[in-house]
């Protein structure tokens, strides 16, 4: 055996040839693409070029903006951030935030929160402060600018409890003092930016205007789709079954998954054949397990189960029309999509499990079903904490392709003049209300702001107070 | 070394296809057109026919290219897409746009009257189209686009069933009196695996068509023709005799449907496969009903015309379907060959061969008078009945069916409460009188963005 004859060319030949290769690629990929890339670029070219303009606007809003408009929003800005700078100081010890010297740091909260509060009332126009806005409008207003000026108090709060790493060893790295780091993040930063920043601040442009999809036409509206939004009963419906939907969902997608997980990590054969069946439904979207529930819920005859119920016990449900009925046959198709997902985690999470401690539990006299609550099922936590995560996620977002195929109306109708849908979840309004011909769409941006609001909360409170319950070392 | 050169070669021959585009680059300038339709389905024979037209419309005019785009089936996302594509400069030039949307059209500012660029020689051929589509489409006052696949609403009937229920085939139900009539006989017939009498698709369509033939309007200002709409006409004596019929048929069990608001093939199936007796549905499901039903029900069925809600009903019933409309932005000369383009489409032997082709009826007298001349309609009656019915009506507001840019939006309020009512068992009145409100609300809100 000699090794020459194990490679046809050198290695380092064969090296040139990769990358010649790579590089091939790329620029067979790039070039048809050049007209894409340089709209990218004129896209970003046009945004920097426009930043000394909107500086020049800015101060040219400010100049004209209503004096009195402008003074109140920055005095609500001034007494949130004071208050809540002091009330931070007094959670925290009041002798180390700010080296002890509160009253400058409620004076410091107070300069950001008025600051922080142009934030979000510099977009707003100040409308909420003008003298003749509704009550519920001013309302509105309100925590608009206390969201605004929390944005820039938070990371003065973080300033002012001095170094938060201080409790981390500074280690000397090599990216010090080098600007290399930062042209490392640009492309990131420039994707986010554009695909998601960008669209994120329209969206929120959007929410203060009244629009008709798809029309050119709008007209500025301040906070009324916000309280709008507020007063309707169809919306209060639609967050009413987006909960116990999300419920129901996330509770029978983890148990069931469990229970299939603990029964597919015995050792019996073909278990490798069970396991692969069982994770297949994670291959199939949302839309495609609609089509799939479809073909047997349908009704007038044609789907399988009322055929086989009618033929047997003479029954036939409605259960896309009946209001009562429909959310469980969406819980039902999610959860049969979400399964296979979970499945494929707790799968993996059981076989981490290490297993002297089961046979150490069992030598002391732990029955089964101790040793699975007691052992395995708290080892668990990582996994149901992040299924937790991403099954709350998909029951919010998600859920979308299985809500449109399997009732494309949004569901059973209810409520005056059937105004509301049994199966109208938050994320389906949203898009019905922005995407519809002649929709609403500055409404349909307020929903989608008011619902980003809610996940992003949602998802901050699971990682804050679920996750010291989990336990992440074996 | 010969591997390697093996190898090169191999990323070469892998590689040349993805440089291939680079190559087009910079064809030859000549005027270059688009039609968006919504028929994408590679089997269907209306694809192909418009195809031919364009491939002889080309012929005829060496130096205009028509390329015709198709993904959708879905007019608001053709409608939509039409209108991102402008925003962007890429306007489409002629895209087909349903009649629901005219107004939403015309409020976009984003097409053309292509009357404002006809010649006097195809002006002169507007006279030639039937007066219910003229009346629909207002084309004696300004033509906006030019109606082209053009249906109406129509009744099947399952002549075995109706023989084993006692009843005649051959003189189905009219009104809706005698269609509870007929269902009370089919339903007590025991004829196996029935799920229903009756069934239709759950729309705002065919109720829109009972307010037409009572003479109701169905949104003020003579339907939003001779002014702006403002307000809906829902919770009216005459909705209240669709809803409460409706409603009663429901109660019974004569009706059912399939779960699924909205859609027409999965009525259509229920009907073919012998779920339901009667089916009514669009003119536009003639072909396939007829095909389908020997197939998948092993039974013929009968077209009969859409029934009235009474005896005295005969207003007659809209013109619906969608027409052809070119979008601005673009140079004359551009526009011109797209104007010239819809003319073509919609003169009268192409006319011909797309009412062949699709059963979507012939839009134009000369057509009509041809095919009758042929002896096309004595071959195929069930063609016949929808443009009968149609031509049977004289043009008024009513029977022309409303117009107004917040239609979609009430249309779906109107579906809302029909449901509520048939699946959740509300009182139609209660219903209607919500729908209203929330209708109303929709076009004053329309009304306020758009400046009506």
């Amino acid at each position: 055996m000699d090794d020459d004859s194990r490679l046809p060319i050198s290695p380092q030949a064969a090296q040139r040839v990769l990358l010649g290769a790579a590089l091939g690629f790329l620029l067979v990929f790039f070039v048809p693409r050049l007209d894409g890339l340089a709209a990218l670029w004129d896209l970003l070219r046009d945004a920097i070029a426009g930043l000394p303009g909107f500086v020049v606007d800015v101060i040219d809003y400010y100049r004209a903006a209503p004096g009195e408009q402008v003074a109140y929003s920055a005095l609500v800005g001034a007494i949130f951030g004071a208050v809540t700078t002091a009330l931070v100081a007094g959670v925290f010890d009041p002798a180390r935030f700010a080296h002890g010297r509160t009253w400058l740091a409620v004076l410091a909260g107070a300069g950001a929160g008025a600051l922080g509060a142009q934030i979000l009332m510099f977009p707003a126009q100040h409308c909420t402060y003008a003298s003749d806005i509704g009550g519920a409008q001013f309302r509105v207003g309100l925590v608009v600018t206390a969201l605004g000026a929390l944005a820039l108090l938070v990371p003065v709060w973080t300033l002012l409890r001095g170094r938060p790493g201080a409790r981390v060893q500074h280690v000397a790295g090599h990216f010090k003092r080098s600007p290399l780091p930062y042209v490392f993040l640009v492309p990131t930063v420039i994707v986010l930016a554009v695909f998601l920043y960008y669209p994120a601040a329209q969206i929120m442009l959007v929410s203060l205007r009244r629009k008709i999809f798809p029309l050119p036409q709008e007209r500025f509206a301040c906070m009324q789709n916000y309280v709008d939004l507020a007063s309707d009963a169809v919306y209060r419906n639609s967050f009413a079954s987006t909960l116990y939907i999300t419920l129901f969902v996330v509770l029978f997608s983890l148990a069931i998954a469990l229970a299939i997980a603990v029964l597919a990590s015995q050792k019996v054969k073909w278990a490798g054949v069970y396991r692969t069946l069982l994770v297949w439904p994670y291959a199939i979207s949302p839309v495609v397990t609609g089509v799939i529930f479809l073909s047997m819920f349908r009704e007038g005859g044609a789907g399988l189960l009322n055929w086989a119920l009618g033929s047997t016990l003479g029954i036939n449900p409605g259960w896309l029309t009946d209001k009562d009925l429909a959310p469980w046959v969406i819980v039902a198709a999610s959860v049969w999509n979400l399964l296979g997902f979970n499945v494929l985690f707790y799968i993996a999470g059981l076989q981490n499990i290490p297993t002297d401690l089961l046979e150490a539990a069992s030598l002391d006299g732990a029955g089964r079903v101790r040793r699975f609550w007691r052992i395995t099922f708290p080892l668990l936590s990582p996994f149901t904490f992040f299924l937790l995560v991403t099954n709350v996620t998909y029951s919010f977002y998600g859920i979308y392709g299985v809500v449109d195929t399997l009732t494309p109306q949004g569901g059973p109708r209810f409520g005056p003049g059937g105004e509301s849908g049994a199966t109208n979840v938050l994320i389906f309004k949203l898009y019905k209300d922005a995407f519809d011909t002649g929709a609403p769409a500055g409404l349909g941006a307020a929903q989608a702001v008011v619902l980003f609001l809610m996940v992003a909360t949602f998802t901050v409170l699971q990682f804050r107070f679920l996750e010291r319950r989990v336990t992440y070392e074996g | 070394m010969k591997k390697l050169t093996l190898v090169i070669g191999l990323l070469a021959c892998c590689l040349a296809p993805l440089l291939a585009p680079v190559g087009t680059l910079g064809a030859q300038e000549a005027v270059e057109i688009t039609f968006v339709h919504i028929f994408p389905d590679e089997r269907d024979i209306r694809r192909s026919t418009v195809e031919e037209i364009a491939a002889a419309f080309m012929a005829e005019n060496p130096g205009v290219t028509v390329n015709v785009q198709t993904t959708t089936d879905d007019y608001s996302e053709v409608f939509e897409g039409a209108l991102r594509a402008a925003e962007q400069g890429n306007a489409p030039y002629v895209v087909q746009i349903e009649d629901s949307l005219t107004q939403i059209a015309i409020d976009s500012q984003y097409f053309v009257k292509i009357g404002d660029y006809a010649s006097e020689e195809q002006l002169a051929t507007i006279p030639d189209i039937i007066a219910p589509m003229r009346n629909f489409y207002n084309l004696d006052d300004e033509i906006w686009g030019m109606p082209w696949n053009a249906s109406n609403p129509v009744m099947f009937i399952n002549p075995t069933m109706f023989e084993a229920a006692g009843l005649d085939p051959a003189s189905p139900p009219q009104t809706f009196e005698e269609i509870t009539a007929a269902c009370e006989a089919i339903m007590s017939a025991e004829i196996e695996n029935l799920g229903g009498c009756i069934n239709w698709p759950v729309n705002s369509w065919l109720p829109e068509q009972w307010l037409a033939m009572q003479n109701a309007l169905f949104v003020n200002n003579d339907n939003g023709r001779s002014a702006r709409a403002t307000e809906a006409y829902i919770d009216t004596p005459e909705m209240a005799r669709v809803f409460d019929w409706w409603n009663d048929l429901d109660d019974n069990g004569y009706f059912t449907y399939s779960g699924t608001p909205g859609a027409y093939t999965p009525e259509g199936l229920l009907f073919v496969t012998k779920k339901t007796a009667i089916h009514l549905t669009t003119s536009a499901a003639i072909s396939n009903i007829f095909s389908f039903a020997p197939v998948m029900g092993q039974f013929t069925p009968v077209v009969a015309p859409f029934p009235k809600p009474y005896a005295e009903a005969t207003n007659g019933i809209t013109a619906g379907g969608a027409a052809v409309w070119v979008m601005a932005g673009h140079p004359d000369a551009e526009t011109q060959a797209a104007v010239d383009f819809i003319f073509y489409l919609t003169n009268t032997e192409n006319i011909k061969t797309w009412h062949k082709a699709s059963g979507y009826f012939p839009v134009r007298q000369s057509a009509i008078d041809e095919l009758e001349a042929e002896g096309w309609f004595d071959e195929n009656p069930a063609y016949f009945i929808p443009l009968q019915q149609l031509l049977d009506s004289t043009p008024n507001p009513a029977n022309a069916g409303a117009r107004f840019g917040a239609a979609s939006q009430v249309r779906a309020t109107v579906i809302d409460a029909i449901l509520s009512v048939i699946d959740n068992d509300e009182d139609p009145a209660a219903a209607m009188a919500a729908a209203q409100d929330r209708a109303n609300k929709a076009i004053a809100d329309y009304n306020s963005v758009i400046g009506g």
